[in-house]
Formats: structure tokens, sequence, C-alpha cells
């Protein structure tokens, strides 16, 4: 990681908003990464925008946001990261929809450190409920 | 908690409930199983399954999955423990949680994700007779108030579950302490409890087994088959092997019929498992001094006449030693059994044994050049020599003639203890301890008859036994000792019988074997703290010989060679292998009973172990816990440490632990 000089890499959201990030954020993202290194391997610098259809900003400005607040920390990430996680869900006044969609945008990101914590978070409101319709109502809509 | 908020850590959704209910269905399958496996898998695994078709599906799928973790958890031994003790606890909203106190002894059985605990004893004067749940959903003790006869209170009963009632049966209690020197007691009460109602009913039928304690007992279908146990018969107490069958609906006992003569021989404390419905296994046990079994039966009761059968136990040096108060369970294809940990390779220490005959008094036996032999030489540590059995060693419990071997032993084990005091210095002394108990519970197992005070004391006047201070001495070399091993061995052997035979003879009251010294240690370690050591090392000795005498015979006949140059290596073997201070934690033995029910040849085979089995966050050492199959995780609870026994007041414990399979990500 520390090859690459902090350039930044354009991705682009499936609602045509083009996210520019830093590189260290682009290569925690799997499907990213791995174009990157192809890129890498074979010399090809192109400043080709990636894209991602199934994410769109809102969630990867979210998931952006909670990095950069986290990228620092090494060995409590899950700690740590968890803690920021629930900060910043609280600043945007976020519910239970809203992390839903960041759970699918991490699973379609394959970042698995925060879909780790953000799995967690989710269990831990499902053990919350007391009964089984409880569950229903929360959790299933209908 | 407002319906769509999250109310997590703190974290306030002020959202509102207007908007509308996620959908969790959104998710992929297997990050929503992933998902549950944060869940306690317990009630709310249970709650979750039962929300939709799809969850319910995916419950299934992770439950399956987390089974088969376990069990390549413990094939690898790559498990956790996790503690769960009161002080891990915090008493939450001012009511202060009840808790249950520290008992060994006690019987635990799981029913309905809770985990019953009744009864088992506490110091050395206390047994008890409640039952207590630990809701497994909530992790947290509750004492259910139960009416009906209440059973009295008593240790080693053993209760299993039974469609939605308890069935407790035997055991033993602590003697009540006024008047004074009572017996122990056993009992042969049989209590069903049910869960609906709370309520305890004495069931008592014409013919009923014996009272008895330490017997095992499972569920098979509608019957429970108890086994073993010792027992009042006849005004006598021993060891049993006989096998009685309860009716569980009728509530009626009987005896069955058995074909053929083998048996298993009598014991107590063995592992009892259920195979199936028409099967059930026996493993290890207890038979008194200088018994520890390790082997394994199989009970087949497909037809009205039943037989027993010996199942061959394969890769032995791996298999758990001290099963008679180590507990075990079953877990889908393989048994499990918590017990103390390993200190250095079996058949390490079984060489190490040859050497041992102080008691011949004609000279050392050639000790030494043997612990050569085994790859980790420097891994003798001398404490473990003695302890033989206490730990780790195959067939510790040979307590045998410990009497006969002090008086001749202790003369002869002068100068050697003195040597060997200051290397003892660095001895563990919770190991001497350790060995002492387990000599005393032996020396008053013998042949089932109570040692008698005075005689003890005789003997432990009579030897000069004077470092033995520092610890008991199972010298492995005897540098100034005459050398003529092969017939010392010889002749502590027949001096072993000789003294048997006289102690056949003593007519002492019948107390439980095991339990005896409970009770009659602390008078005796109090008077007699040094010597008793010596004794029992010397004690130590003597079983040895005993058992290993044939093989001593072999290595000894090789060893002849170079007596004297061998006996000057093993000093520098001597020194505490780092190895030793690790067996103060539990460790984990796991068995392979697949393969069993196919009838082509059966065996038990132990599963070799990694790094001793020990794993990370092990629980201390102790004795007379209980062990339960929880989903995907097993339970341990209870227990006293070994070396306390022999105080008045037992170090026991009342933190659960559970072994699980540590998480990762999908």
């Amino acid at each position: 990681m520390s090859t690459y000089s902090s350039e930044a890499i354009q991705l682009q959201t499936n609602d045509g908003v083009i996210h520019t990030v830093d590189i260290r954020f682009a290569l925690q993202i799997c499907p990213v990464r791995n174009i990157i290194m192809q890129e890498r391997q074979k010399n090809l610098y192109t400043d080709d925008v990636i894209p991602l259809p199934r994410v769109d900003a809102k969630n990867l400005r979210f998931i952006i946001k909670w990095w950069t607040s986290v990228q620092d920390l090494e060995e409590n990430l899950p700690r740590m990261g968890k803690g920021k996680l629930i900060q910043l869900l609280t600043e945007e006044n976020a519910n239970h929809q809203f992390l839903l969609q960041i759970i699918l945008a991490a699973n379609y990101l394959q970042m698995d450190n925060f879909l780790l914590i953000t799995t967690n978070l989710l269990a831990e409101a499902l053990n919350e409920c007391k009964c089984v319709e409880e569950i229903r109502k929360k959790f299933l809509g209908n | 908690m407002d319906a769509s908020s999250y109310k997590v850590d703190g974290e306030n959704d002020n959202c509102g409930a207007t908007l509308a209910a996620v959908n969790l269905n959104v998710l992929p399958d297997e990050i929503l199983e992933f998902i549950f496996t944060y869940l306690p898998p317990y009630g709310d695994l249970e709650h979750c399954s039962l929300v939709c078709k799809r969850w319910h599906a995916i419950v299934k799928n992770l439950v399956r999955r987390s089974k088969h973790n376990l069990e390549k958890g413990l094939i690898d031994f790559r498990l956790r423990w996790e503690v769960f003790s009161q002080q891990t606890v915090n008493g939450g909203a001012g009511a202060p949680l009840s808790f249950i106190a520290g008992r060994f002894a006690h019987s635990a059985v799981r029913q309905d994700n809770s985990m019953y605990v009744f009864g088992g004893g506490s110091s050395s004067d206390t047994t008890f007779n409640d039952l207590w749940r630990f809701d497994l959903t909530h992790m947290r003790w509750a004492r259910p108030v139960a009416t009906g006869t209440y059973p009295s209170p008593k240790g080693s009963a053993s209760m299993v579950a039974w469609r939605d009632q308890l069935i407790l049966f035997g055991g033993w209690r602590y003697p009540s302490l006024h008047p004074p020197y009572q017996p122990w007691c056993l009992f042969d009460e049989l209590h069903y409890y049910d869960l609906g109602k709370n309520r305890w009913l004495l069931r008592s039928s014409l013919s009923s087994p014996p009272p008895m304690a330490g017997h095992s007992a499972t569920v098979h279908g509608d019957r429970m088959v108890v086994f073993g146990g010792y027992q009042i018969k006849d005004d006598f107490n021993v060891n049993s092997n006989d096998t009685w069958v309860l009716d569980l609906p009728e509530q009626r006992w009987w005896q069955p019929l058995f074909v053929g003569n083998t048996r298993p021989s009598p014991r107590y404390g063995q592992i009892q498992v259920e195979l199936g419905k028409n099967h059930l296994l026996i493993v290890g046990g207890c038979g008194g001094a200088n018994r520890v079994y390790t082997d394994a039966w199989l009970l087949d009761m497909t037809r009205d006449v039943w037989s027993w059968k010996s199942i061959a136990v394969r890769n032995k040096r791996f298999g758990a030693v001290h099963m008679w108060c180590n507990p075990g369970c079953k877990v889908n294809n393989y048994l499990v059994v918590v017990g103390p940990s390993p200190n250095m390779p079996q058949d390490f220490q079984m060489m190490k044994q040859s050497r041992v005959p102080v008691v011949g008094g004609r000279g050392p036996p050639p000790p030494n050049p043997l612990q050569n032999v085994p790859p980790r030489g420097y891994r003798i540590p001398v404490p473990d020599r003695r302890l033989g059995g206490g730990l780790g060693g195959p067939g510790q419990n040979r307590g045998g003639n410990i009497r006969p071997g002090v008086g001749g032993a202790a003369a002869a084990l002068g100068p050697q203890e003195q040597y060997l005091a200051n290397r003892r210095a660095i001895l563990n002394q919770h190991m001497q301890q350790a060995q002492q108990f387990l000599h005393n519970s032996n020396v008053n197992n013998n042949n089932n008859n109570y040692q008698p005070r005075s005689g003890r004391l005789s003997d432990l006047h009579a030897p000069p036994a004077p470092a033995a201070a520092a610890s008991p001495p199972s010298p492995p070399v005897r540098p100034n000792a005459p050398p003529s091993p092969a017939d010392g061995d010889v002749d502590a052997a027949q001096r072993l019988q000789r003294n048997l035979a006289l102690r056949c003879r003593d007519n002492e009251p019948r107390l439980p074997k095991r339990f005896d010294e409970l009770y009659e240690d602390p008078f005796r370690m109090a008077a007699f703290n040094v010597p008793t050591r010596s004794r029992s090392a010397s004690r130590d000795h003597n079983e040895r010989i005993r058992r290993m005498e044939e093989k001593m015979n072999a290595i000894r006949n090789s060893r002849r060679s170079a007596p004297a140059a061998a006996q000057v290596e093993p000093q520098p073997l001597r020194a505490p292998s780092p190895k030793r201070l690790r067996c103060n934690v539990q460790s984990l033995f796991v068995c392979d009973i697949s393969g069993i029910l196919d009838s082509s040849e059966p065996a038990l085979e132990w599963v070799e172990y990694k790094n001793f089995g020990v794993l990370k966050g092990a629980p201390d050492r102790l004795i007379l816990s209980s062990l339960i199959a929880g989903n995907g995780e097993l339970i341990l609870f209870g227990g006293v440490h070994k070396e306390t026994l022999t105080d008045i007041t037992h170090h026991v414990s009342n933190s659960i632990h559970f072994l699980s399979v540590p998480r990762d990500i999908i």
C-alpha cells in the first residue's frame, strides 16, 4: 500500500455521481482493488472512472466518511470502528433502512471489516427483540 | 424503545416511528446467516427461526453449520473457552441477581435452552439439594421455586432429562456434623421433578437398586439405564458393575438379563453416553485404589438379553487419564472429556515409572537412563514422576500398598530424598498435595476397606522421611544406590502383595471410597504434613512398580549394561520444564466414537491433541465439574480444586465456561 503514492481514484456510482477518493480507500474495496492491481501489473495507468453500479452516491459517501474517520486505526478496528459507525449513523439520523443499504453496499464492495461491524449492529438490534412478533414487525416490513 | 430506532450502544434514532419498517429480506442469505451468528444460539435464534420461512431455513442451515464447525473445531483443537462468572455480570437495575454457589460433584442436565444444576458438595460439610436453572438465552441464573418432596442433599447423583421431567437418583452426602463421626450416606432415592409444575416427587418401588453414588445414567427411549457406582450392598461398600433399568413412565426398576460373562469391571465415576436407542457406551471410571480405567464398553440392548462388549481403544496416549473425576459429554460423533492437561508424552511417563521401586530396598532401580529415552528428555519434572498418575500419566491411582512401602522405603529414601530435596524446592506444592490426595483416596479405597487411622500414624512415625518436606521422593536418581535394579522391583512387588494381604484384614466402618479422604484428610494433613508427602511418594513408587513391572523388567534388562552411568544422567533432566506449569488449566480430550456402532471392528479412537489440548482461555484445573452440550458449544460448570480437597474449605467454582468455535467472517 505504501508503494502507491496518494493518488486519487475516481469511482462512479449508479446515479452518475463521480467520487474522487484516496487510493487507500479504493484499495479497501475488493473489486476496485482487483482492477487497480491488474492495471498496475500491466502497467496501464488509465484514468478511467471505475463504475460501481450497485452502490448509490449517498451510501458511498457515508462509507467514505466512515472509512476516513477510522483509517488510522489498525488493531482496534472492530471496536473503535463500531463506535465511529454509531456516531456517524446518529449524525445522519439513520434508521434501519439506511443500515440495510449500507450492508448491501458493503457486501457488494466486499469490505469485510465494515461488513462485520454493520452486521454486528444489526444483530444487536435483532437481539433486542423479545418475541417473534416484534421481529416481524420491525424487520420484515409487513 | 422506539420501534424503528436503534437502541444499540446508546445510539438514539429519532427518525420516528412513521418510517416504514425495514425489510431484512433484501439481504442475501449469507449476510442474514452471518447476522444470525451473532445471536446467542438459544432463545433468540429460535425467535428468528419462527419469523418467516426463509429465516427458518437460514437458521436451520446455521445450526447445522455450527454443529459441523464445533466438530471440526474439536478435531483440530481450534476452539476457545469463554468464562461466565458472576463478576462478569453487572447486577443491573438495582435488583440483586441471585446466583448459584460454587459446588462440585453436582448433576447438570440441559433441557430446552436451560441448564439445570442440582446438588453437589461445597465445603467439607455442606451438601446441597437445591435446583438451579441457568437460562442460556439470557445468561442468567434463576432458582425455580419448587414444591413437593424435596430430595435430601446429595452429590454425585445422576440426573437425566426425560420428556419434561428431570429424574434424580442416588448420590452421597457429607456426614452431618452433629452427632460427629457419622459415616457418609449413600442414597437410593428416586425423584422426579416436573418442569412444568415445578414439583418434586419421590418415587419408591419394591425392587429398587441399592444406594449408590458415582453411577452414571442415560435415557434410552422410555428407559433410564443406570450402571456402576459405589454402592452399599449387603452392608458392604463395593464398586459395582450392575446395570439397573428404570421404566420411566411406570417408575419401576428392573434388572436386565445378560448374555455372556464379560462385563466391565466394577467402577464408579465413569462416563456414560447414549449411542442410540439401544446402545450405550461406558468409558473410564475408577475401580478403587490403583485402578483408574481407560477402557470402553458397549452395551447392546437390542435384544431381550443384553450384552456387554469391550471396545478397543486406540491412541490411548492421547486419551484423558482421570476419567472418573472429570466430566465428559457426547457431541455427535465425538466424546469430549475435559481434564487435567498431560504434562508430557504419556509414553515417556510410562518409561519413567520403571525406575521407581524404592521399596525394594535393594537398591535403586535403573531410573535415569529411561528418562533419556524419550525425545523430550528435559521434560521430566520430578513432581510429575511423583504424581505419576496424579495429573497426566496413565494409571495413577495405584493407591495400593502405600503403607508397606513407607516402612521399607523410608530408610532407603533417606539419602536420596535429601539430595532431591533441593530439586524439589522447585516443585509445585500443589502437585504434591494433589498426589497426596490421590494416594490418600487410594489407600482408603484399598479393597474397600478403610485404613485405620492408627495404622497410618505408626507408619508415619516409622520412616524418617526427613527431606520429604520438600517433596515426595520418587527419586529418579539414586546416585548412591547400589546397582541392582532388577531385583528391587520384584522385591517391591512382593512386598506390595504381602501388604495388600495384610490390609485386607482391616475391618473398618464402611465409607465411600472416594469421599472418605475428604473427611479424614484434614486430620491427617494437619499433623503429618511432611511425612505424608514422602509416604505418598513412596507409595507412588510402589504403585507404579506393580503396574509396570513387566515393562520395567524389560527396560531394566536393557539398561542393566550401564546402570552406573545411567544413574548420573538424569540429574540435569531434573530441571523443571516450562511445560509443567501448564497443568494448571484444563485441557480437552476428544475421542472419535463414530466407529462403534458398525459392527465390523468397533473401536474408540482418541484424537491426537495439539498443544496438549490446552486451548485459549482454558479454565483452571478442577475436578468433579459437569460438562454438557449446548448448541454449538460445550458448557462446563462447577468443580473443585483437587489440591484443596484436603483442606477444610475447598476452593469450589461457580463459574460457567463455554467452549465454542471462535468467530470469523463468512
